[in-house]
């Protein structure tokens, strides 16, 4: 009944009482002698107001009605909850299976929701994130997003309308230098003056960085430090501000603390100072120094731009411009650019670091996507579960409704079954969660983001989130089973006094759960075998290098004020202990070095003899190698030789270029005599001819699925360089067993000199897998875990139908059935829904592993062999767990079956 | 509810007691309360209903409608035991607390 409805009849009654009052004390007066209207003016002034009091009373009224219902429903609420407690205590084998199941399904989602929120949903503490865009354009190959040269950023700056303002910023490793303490390896953005005004950070203590203190060509020597560098390193000290630190052996003054909100710019990558950009030529010793930075375009060492909108404009509106503006600086100097795209990636979260910037995202939901099958799959054997304790509570439901319990009552009963079942599966489930994100704390995602570094939790949204899903899952899963256990039908099946056989609903909607069940267990185990598959083949693949018995050692001379002869020389003496230690083959010293990367040198270049196409840039990356550089890394030589101590300063400039650069440019073959140099501006003299004397196999340099590009090798010794050097030593044993000895070594050598890198190779490209292997890891725990669910939810469904069809099946065997075609014939009513299931699964798995291509090197998506395997194994599970119940079907005993009716 | 309220609670044991002996309606409690108060708690006799519906609203009332002895239609009301309780409740509690005031008058007034 409706409110309104209450109302107007609680206040025609009270009216009709009031008025009945008034009647009979107008009437006792008149009794008293008074005249008729004298009674009623008199009973009326001694009442009060009767409008008011009629008001009160309705007032009184409604308060008790709502009241009352509140009550109401609070003491059902409370019924159904402990009653559903009653049975879940005397129902512990099965409470215990359901909570488990909801638990490892609810946590493994939750670990990987706040993982995903960490890692994609988190925004920078910077002003109006939204309004922020990082600015990248394309390079090599159509890579969209790669480093800009300084020109282009003062192009793309100045000539821009849609951009309020553009700031430069470029990430750097430096050293900072400590009397005390000795130096520590510091992440350093060389900023442009405007970046702070840009962001909108506010310093904690002191300044940030002005556009005054970036004047062209005189940048200023200050420095602003994080708020945790103030905090961990100079231990909060309030008069930090002032103080002058050494960066790379240069003087930087401290000039304040950033806001402790702003940590960089880059998930999981915290900065921890920030220089002007103008400053870099003091910080970078040599290095960026003699290349032209402020002048050519070839030089791209500028990591990002960031552009904050002019209110109204669009990301799209502002790439258009900055796309014109790029066209028409490739008309005014075709030289020195090949056609380009822009990219923009919107600041409204914290950006993937550079190079990931798809795969961390794809991986991330990956993942999400297959916790949330398992999710799917614990809820369809939860479903499973209780339906089958709904058959055997037919009677208990027929006695309530038979009482007059209604339909809605019992099924909101049944639904706070569900719920507190999924309550503690969730509070379980959070348990579970904390396990899997401490488990997955030493992983790495996509992008080098350490799973530890994500500052992932387990509070606020994620807590919001584990509850939903704890809800989601009690209505998914009780709700089929409670509408179907109440139906009208158990009456009916109460005066017959037996459970009805099953069929109809119960029996298709349970085999439609399993069908389910099956085709996410085959997605699953398809995904995870893939993963494995694709571990495999890269382990296996030819990366163009040979990684076991090579150790690696990174160090960076110049941080520490070498000058780049004195680097070579450093370098040398390094090389030649190395080859003086026992087992050692082969040592050598390079710039670059496969799988784990280095200080890659882009130039443009022209090749002799050579017309360049309009869409080529011919850009190279430069690697400069010591001799043996190949051999020890196992790098195919395929024309020429290598270098040898002869090619030194002073002899016949040389050079050795990729297989790639060799296809493209000397396709007839003739790479080895041919010369190439660096492109100069138009006017200037040309560079020096470089002669090419052989060719090398083309390597993987930091990615498994990389195309290769141009590469150019030239010997160390003709153009020295302090930048990151990388020591390479090929054993016949055990690399690592080399490792501790290259540390006590390179402390002999110079004191100062830390590394940066002191690995194997085969470690290194252990961390280049990493996505793979914690893809392949992840995927196969679930898969696993998926199997045994989808088995367990299959034997029930069986022995289920085995239970209700008892009398059927002992009539049979009375009548002469055999046993293994009872077998037969239960097998037989299984074979639908697992065959669907199958197919289904193999449908959906095709459809999705386009999805995990970028993270399958060397499998082809439709692998057939990992799908035929799948299907085989799964199939041979499922009916082994068809069959165990299904022959308890055939030792039913007829006589004792019939006599029991 | 009206306990700290002298007269609210009053009103509320007279109405409980005025119904104890039986069903009355709203009329019949009204001359109860009149003729055993002497009149003195004869502030507004509309006051009686809406203490009448909130005695029912907390389950000390229930009421049903019935006809009168005049035939007309009128709304009785009867004691529940909760409100049989909660009478015996006040009703003690009443004594103790005039029994007190009775003896504070006593000394003071002499």
């Amino acid at each position: 009944m409706s409110l309104w409805r209450d109302e107007a009849k609680a206040r025609r009654e009270a009216r009709d009482e009031i008025r009945f009052y008034l009647e009979m004390r107008a009437r006792e007066l008149r009794e008293q002698g008074m005249d008729p209207d004298e009674a009623w003016r008199t009973a009326v002034q001694a009442f009060g107001d009767p409008e008011r009091i009629e008001q009160e009373v309705v007032g009184m009224d409604e308060r008790a009605r709502m009241r009352h219902s509140l009550g109401q429903w609070l003491a059902s609420v409370a019924q159904d909850i402990r009653y559903a407690g009653r049975f879940l205590v005397g129902n512990r084998l099965f409470a215990t299976v359901a909570v488990t199941t909801l638990a490892l399904g609810i946590g493994a989602t939750t670990a990987i929701y706040s993982l995903l929120d960490a890692a994609l949903l988190q925004h920078p503490g910077v002003e109006d994130p939204g309004s922020l865009v990082a600015v990248y354009t394309t390079c090599r190959l159509g890579a969209p997003r790669c480093s800009s040269s300084y020109p282009d950023f003062i192009d793309y700056r100045d000539r821009t309308e849609s951009l309020a303002d553009l700031a430069a910023t470029a990430l750097f490793t430096a050293s900072l230098g400590d009397e005390a303490r000795g130096s520590r390896l510091v992440a350093t953005e060389m900023v442009s003056g405007n970046f702070f005004s840009l962001l909108g950070v506010e310093p904690a203590s002191g300044r940030l960085i002005q556009s005054a203190d970036d004047p062209v060509g005189a940048g200023a020597q200050v420095v602003v430090i994080s708020h945790a560098l103030w905090r961990d390193h100079f231990g909060a000290s309030p008069d930090v501000v002032g103080r002058t630190i050494r960066l790379n052996g240069s003087p930087f003054a401290v000039v304040g603390v950033a806001s402790e909100s702003f940590d960089g710019l880059t998930v999981a990558r915290t900065t921890d100072l920030w220089v002007p950009l103008q400053a870099s030529t003091t910080l970078i010793p040599g290095g960026l120094g003699r290349d032209g930075i402020w002048s050519e375009r070839g030089s791209r060492w500028i990591g990002r731009l960031i552009g904050r909108l002019v209110p109204g404009v669009t990301p799209e509106q502002a790439r258009a411009e900055l796309l014109a503006v790029s066209d028409r600086l490739r008309e005014e100097d075709p030289d020195a650019r090949g056609p380009r795209s822009i990219t923009l990636d919107p600041l409204s979260r914290y950006l993937a670091p550079v190079g990931s910037e798809e795969a961390l995202p794809q991986f991330v939901w990956l993942l999400m996507g297959v916790v949330g099958m398992t999710l799917l799959l614990a809820c369809a054997n939860l479903a499973n579960l209780l339906l089958a304790r709904a058959a055997t509570r037919k009677t208990e439901m027929g006695v309530r409704i038979a009482i007059g319990a209604g339909r809605r009552r019992l099924v909101r009963q049944l639904l706070a079954e569900s719920l507190l079942l999924s309550g503690l599966g969730g509070a379980a489930g959070l348990l579970v969660a904390r396990a899997v994100l401490a488990l997955l704390g030493s992983f790495e995602l996509p992008g080098g983001v350490a799973i530890g570094a994500l500052d992932a939790g387990l509070e606020g949204r994620v807590l919001a989130a584990a509850a939903g899903l704890a809800a989601f899952t009690a209505v998914l899963c009780g709700l089929a089973p409670a509408l179907h256990a109440t139906r009208a039908d158990v009456v009916a099946a109460l005066k017959s006094g037996r459970a009805p056989e099953a069929r109809g609903g119960a029996g298709r909607l349970r085999r439609a759960l399993v069908a389910t069940q099956v085709a996410l267990c085959v997605v699953l185990l398809v995904g995870s075998g893939l993963f494995v598959r694709a571990l495999g083949s890269a382990l296996d693949a030819d990366l163009g290098v040979r990684t076991e018995g090579v150790a690696l050692a990174g160090f960076s001379p110049g941080l520490i004020g070498y000058s780049d002869v004195e680097a070579l020389t450093l370098a040398e003496e390094l090389r030649r202990w190395s080859l003086a230690q026992p087992g050692v083959r082969s040592a050598a010293v390079a710039t670059v070095v496969p799988l784990v990367g280095g200080g890659r040198m882009g130039r443009f270049a022209d090749v002799d003899g050579h017309e360049r196409a309009p869409d080529d840039e011919l850009r190279i990356d430069v690697v400069y190698v010591t001799p043996a550089y190949f051999e020890t890394l196992g790098v195919p030589l395929l024309a020429g030789r290598d270098f040898d101590d002869a090619d030194g300063a002073g002899a016949a400039d040389v050079a050795v270029v990729n297989r790639e650069m060799a296809r493209r440019y000397w396709p007839e073959g003739h790479a080895v005599g041919g010369t190439l140099g660096y492109r100069t501006p138009p006017g200037a003299p040309p560079g020096p001819p470089i002669r090419v004397v052989g060719v090398a196999d083309d390597v993987h340099w930091s990615d498994l699925v990389e195309e290769p590009t141009n590469f150019v090798f030239l010997p160390m010794a003709q153009t020295p360089t302090a930048l990151t050097l990388t020591l390479a030593a090929r054993t016949d044993g055990d690399a690592s067993r080399l490792l501790p000895a290259i540390r006590t070594e390179a402390r002999t050598v110079e004191p100062d000199l830390s590394l940066d890198l002191l690995t194997t190779m085969e470690d290194a490209l252990g961390d280049l897998l990493m996505p793979q292997r914690m893809g392949a890891l992840l995927l196969s725990a679930f898969a696993i875990l998926a199997l045994v669910l989808a088995a367990v939810g299959i034997a029930g469904v069986v022995s289920y139908t085995v239970s209700r069809q008892r009398r059927s099946i002992g009539v049979r065997m009375a009548l002469g059935a055999r046993r293994d075609q009872v077998v037969r014939m239960v097998l037989g009513g299984m074979m639908g829904p697992l065959a669907i299931g199958l197919l289904a699964g193999l449908a959906a798995a095709a459809v999705l592993d386009d999805a995990l291509e970028r993270f399958l090197y060397g499998v082809s998506p439709g692998d057939a062999a990992t799908y035929v395997a799948i299907a085989v194994g799964l199939a041979v599970v499922a009916l082994a767990a068809t069959l165990l119940p299904a022959r308890a079907a055939a030792r039913i005993d007829p006589v004792e079956v019939l006599n029991a009716e | 509810m009206g306990g700290s309220d002298l007269f609210t609670g009053t009103l509320d044991i007279l109405a409980l007691r005025a119904v104890s002996a039986g069903p009355l309606h709203g009329y019949g409690i009204g001359r109860h309360l009149r003729d055993s108060s002497s009149g003195v708690l004869n502030v507004e006799e509309g006051a009686l209903y809406p203490a009448l519906h909130r005695l029912e609203g907390q389950g000390l009332l229930k009421s049903t409608w019935g006809r009168s002895e005049t035939g007309r239609r009128a709304k009785f009301y009867r004691i529940t035991p909760e409100g049989r309780r909660h009478l015996a409740r006040s009703t003690e509690r009443w004594r103790q607390f005039s029994g007190a005031v009775d003896q504070v008058l006593a000394e003071t007034g002499g």
